[in-house]
């Protein structure tokens, strides 16, 4: 007897993977032989291993807006990328129907994990890792360049731990690397499912999907990289037995996590003092804690020395310069650390709650599962948080590491956060923010690229759908717009911690119209000028790889450059007033005019005096103040720079039309 | 019944009503925009949490005019397939139809009719059976909205000492073309490499056009030196109209010396 019930979401998704095989030839959108087959193909694994979901109300309305999008795509800009979005959409949230069934880890990340395989570019950490997997093995395939953070040529900063890990998937090429990188999730997931079911949730499958899936939109499921590794430490330190027998384990995985990357050293500190907490009761003995991560920290540190010939710890992170980093971070600058923490919330191109809006309800469920009793609350929140503080102290503004996708960054965070949305997930707002996390994790697969952000300013999600405002940008500061975002995300977890579903709808909807009103009206980020108001001009550096810019003193954003006199900026007449520095001698020509463009070089700020010889700050375009001129034209007037002349660097433009005033 | 609105979609119908007078305040009044509050309308007439994504996504939209307005359009049509109230279905007909007179176009006209049709009918099932009829039937025989603005783009160029080159985007179905500006007012010699395919035969793909000359180039690989004027322009212009089962695009790199 066949069960028809149970075929009902097979027949749905091999009918969805049809349906989108065909319209996108119908409808005559690009990448046919790319996402055109790709995603079919999800589909159709999805109708393989879809066996006994009930609901297929899902799939009709994500094929609902695909088709809708495949009928508009060429009026729409992102027209095509829409329609494959709205087509992951599906696969998505019947991963998480999937993933309440029998292996229903195992089935839901199959069809999206297959997708993200296939579409990520190789890069990032995960070619080094294969570089040293491959040279484990002996297949030595994998050859690739010095990277910053290297100690000498041909010796890489990252640790052959995980590379052990990939080093079967090197006999089958990249591919082979990606499925090995899958086990570490896999084994995240599994156990992070058995924590939810110890602690009680009511569906801890689709709990684990949905955290996995949506954090933020999935960027790391398949790329080989370390941060599932660490969330997997993180669950099985939850797992471990209390009492001197889960002592062993605990210093096991703190050694095995900052042997996995020195990232996560502060996981392991913070599984040690968790561990410290659980077993010693009074406040006496509980102040011997800093001493004894104290101690711990110095003993890795001389077993490695002595024992391991520094190749651990010391060979890369033995530079003293690194220890006065964090004294500086710390001490010297810590309004900017302070900052940092901030935008690693709210950035938009590397911020958590931006890319994965269903965190403001995990942060609402927090209280709930520290209430709920159980030593699961501090076996999660401590390993994160220390993980998450250390990091920021470590590396200051360079948390996010770009143009590696910052996600990674925050995966130790997934077994905490997942557990937290638990105690939250029935909620209407829970689910509206899960919903809009969908959509944002369904854009980023249709977009691989989006995922790479250059520290540019205009995150690329945000620059696909032409959004006016930017949001948070670490790049180009805004207390204002920082404020904003705060107070806004605030308000959501004030609204979430009540349940007020229409409060919170009103408040996505204001969010929105923030993001659509522009935040200077008129103002236009002069890197990111067009063709119709610049001819020829270069942008400083070229190179868009943010690591160009990361030790600049005063700014991160890069800059316009004229520098040629073929170059040109075509400015309507009116009033403009912009913002730009020259080196000495530096001059523009506006019309038949000439106005001074030279300024001065800034101070070197006191906090980077311990790190300099000298207090002397180098002669670089990135070092001179940015000074804002205003003019008025009766009429269009090119700019030029005169023949020979120094280079002007431009930041933006502000342009406000006033025909008939005169200059 | 049920008829009157429930808190959450007044919200959302009040919410578009606002963004569509902050962008009439801040950009001036367009036809198109109407498409925007009645979009927003006949959204907030769907009813479950995920529906809520197209709504902000028309708010989001609103950040460009051509293509804030196509997406309302597009939700337009969502709503007068898929509400369940009439006052939904005919705010979204209302939507498109604002989106077309705004954005003239023979093709989108069958997709305006078959709103229309759908907003009269209360039956779930007609409404599907007609929304599957229009999902084949309108991109199998070529009717489809088309961009009212077919110009080609000018492309962004950048200069160094005696040579400069090109950043431009595919040329593909959705787009008007691309042009070149010439780099420098003295004659110049251009590298054009297409790259031109996703075509089931040998007609040509696009069309380049300089000073005198004019070339239509085929499916493959083509490379052009052209030696042109200082006011000389290079045009690339799509040739091919939308059919089934063609992806008609030439990826173009292009450099100058002098």
């Amino acid at each position: 007897m066949v069960n028809r019930q149970a075929l009902k979401v097979p027949v749905a998704s091999l009918a969805a993977g049809i349906w989108v095989f065909l319209a996108w030839r119908l409808a005559g959108m690009p990448d046919p032989g790319g996402m055109g087959r790709l995603l079919p193909l999800s589909w159709l694994l999805l109708a393989a291993v879809s066996h006994g979901c009930g609901n297929s109300s899902r799939i009709a309305f994500s094929m609902a807006l695909f088709s809708l999008f495949s009928l508009f795509w060429r009026v729409i800009p992102w027209g095509w990328q829409g329609a494959a979005a709205a087509a992951v959409s599906g696969l998505l949230v019947m991963g998480f129907a999937v993933a309440g069934q029998r292996m229903g880890i195992l089935r839901a990340i199959l069809p999206v994990a297959f997708l993200m395989i296939a579409t990520i570019p190789f890069t990032s950490d995960e070619v080094r890792f294969a570089e040293i997997a491959s040279n484990i093995t002996g297949t030595g395939g994998f050859r690739f360049e010095a990277r910053p953070g290297d100690p000498a040529p041909g010796d890489s900063h990252h640790t052959p731990i995980y590379p052990l890990i990939i080093a079967p998937g090197t006999f089958f090429g990249p591919v082979g690397i990606r499925i090995m990188g899958l086990l570490p999730l896999i084994a995240c997931l599994l156990m992070l499912r058995a924590l939810l079911i110890r602690g009680g949730t009511p569906s801890p499958g689709m709990t684990t999907v949905m955290a996995a899936f949506l954090m933020p939109g999935f960027t790391l499921l398949g790329p080989a990289l370390s941060g599932w590794t660490a969330a997997a430490a993180i669950c099985a330190f939850a797992l471990l037995p209390a009492g001197r027998r889960g002592l062993w384990g605990t210093l096991l995985l703190g050694v095995f996590v900052s042997a996995l990357k020195m990232r996560y050293a502060g996981a392991a500190v913070g599984m040690f003092v968790c561990w410290y907490l659980e077993n010693n009761r009074g406040y006496r003995r509980r102040l011997l804690i800093p001493l004894a991560v104290l101690g711990l920290a110095a003993l890795l540190l001389i077993i490695d020395r002595f024992l391991l010939n520094g190749e651990v710890l010391w060979l890369r992170y033995g530079n003293t310069g690194t220890l006065a980093a964090i004294g500086i971070n710390l001490f010297k600058r810590p309004s900017i650390l302070l900052r940092s923490a901030f935008e690693m919330l709210l950035d938009a191109e590397a911020g958590l709650l931006p890319k994965a809006p269903w965190v403001i309800a995990a942060l609402v469920g927090m209280p709930l599962l520290k209430k709920a009793g159980g030593k699961l609350f501090g076996r999660l929140a401590l390993p994160a948080v220390f993980y998450l503080a250390v990091h920021l102290v470590w590396s200051g503004e360079r948390w996010h590491g770009l143009p590696a996708p910052a996600t990674r960054v925050f995966l130790p965070l997934v077994p905490l956060l997942a557990a937290s949305l638990a105690m939250v997930l029935e909620r209407k707002t829970s689910r509206l923010l899960i919903g809009l996390s969908v959509g944002i994790s369904a854009m980023l697969a249709a977009v691989p690229t989006s995922r790479f952000n250059l520290g540019w300013g205009t995150d690329n999600l945000m620059g696909l759908i032409d959004a006016a405002s930017q949001g948070v940008s670490m790049v180009r500061p805004s207390e204002s717009a920082l404020l904003f975002w705060t107070v806004f995300s605030s308000v959501a977890f004030l609204l979430v911690r009540r349940d007020r579903e229409t409060g919170l709808k009103a408040l996505l909807a204001g969010g929105a119209l923030a993001l659509a009103i522009p935040q200077h009206p008129g103002r236009m980020e002069a890197e990111e000028a067009g063709p119709q108001f610049a001819h020829g001009a270069m942008i400083y550096p070229m190179n868009p790889d943010p690591g160009e810019r990361t030790h600049w003193f005063f700014t991160k954003q890069r800059t316009l450059v004229l520098d040629h006199p073929g170059q040109r900026l075509y400015i309507p007449g009116g009033r403009i007033t912009f913002s730009a520095s020259g080196e000495p001698g530096a001059m523009l020509v506006i019309g038949d005019d000439t106005i001074d463009a030279q300024t001065d070089l800034m101070p070197l700020p006191t906090a980077y005096l311990p790190l300099r010889r000298g207090s002397a700050i180098p002669d670089r375009p990135e070092n001179r103040e940015m000074r804002e001129h205003t003019l008025t034209l009766r009429g269009p007037a090119t700019v030029t720079i005169p023949e020979g002349g120094p280079p002007v660097y431009f930041d933006w433009f502000e342009i406000a039309p006033e025909v008939g005033a005169g200059r | 019944m049920g008829t009157s609105l429930r808190k959450g979609e007044l919200v959302t119908a009040l919410t578009g009503m606002a963004v569509w007078l902050a962008i009439v305040l801040f950009r001036g009044f367009s036809l198109e925009w109407l498409a925007l509050p009645l979009a927003a309308v006949a959204v907030s007439t769907l009813t479950g949490g995920p529906v809520f994504i197209p709504g902000l996504m028309i708010l989001l939209c609103a950040t460009a005019s051509f293509t804030g307005a196509a997406t309302a359009a597009l939700a337009g049509v969502l709503s007068a397939f898929s509400s369940r109230r009439i006052s939904g279905r005919i705010a979204g007909w209302l939507a498109v139809s604002a989106w077309v007179l705004a954005n003239p176009s023979a093709q989108a006209l069958p997709l305006v009719a078959a709103c229309a049709v759908a907003a009269l009918f209360n039956g779930k099932g007609t409404r599907i059976v007609l929304a599957a009829l229009c999902a084949v039937l309108l991109p199998a025989l070529g009717y489809l909205p088309v961009p009212a603005n077919e110009a080609p783009t000018p492309a962004r160029c950048f200069i160094e000492e005696g040579h400069a080159w090109w950043k431009l985007p595919p040329v593909t179905l959705g787009s008007g073309g691309a042009v070149l500006a010439p780099p420098v007012p003295e004659p110049f010699t251009m590298t054009l490499e297409l790259q031109c395919g996703g075509v089931r035969d040998s007609l040509p793909v696009v069309t380049v056009m300089a000073g005198d000359v004019a070339l239509s180039l085929p499916s493959g690989s083509h490379t052009l030196r052209l030696d042109l004027s200082p006011t000389d322009s290079v045009f690339i212009l799509p040739l091919r109209e939308l059919r089934p089962f063609t992806h008609p695009v030439a990826h173009v790199w292009a450099e100058a010396e002098w």
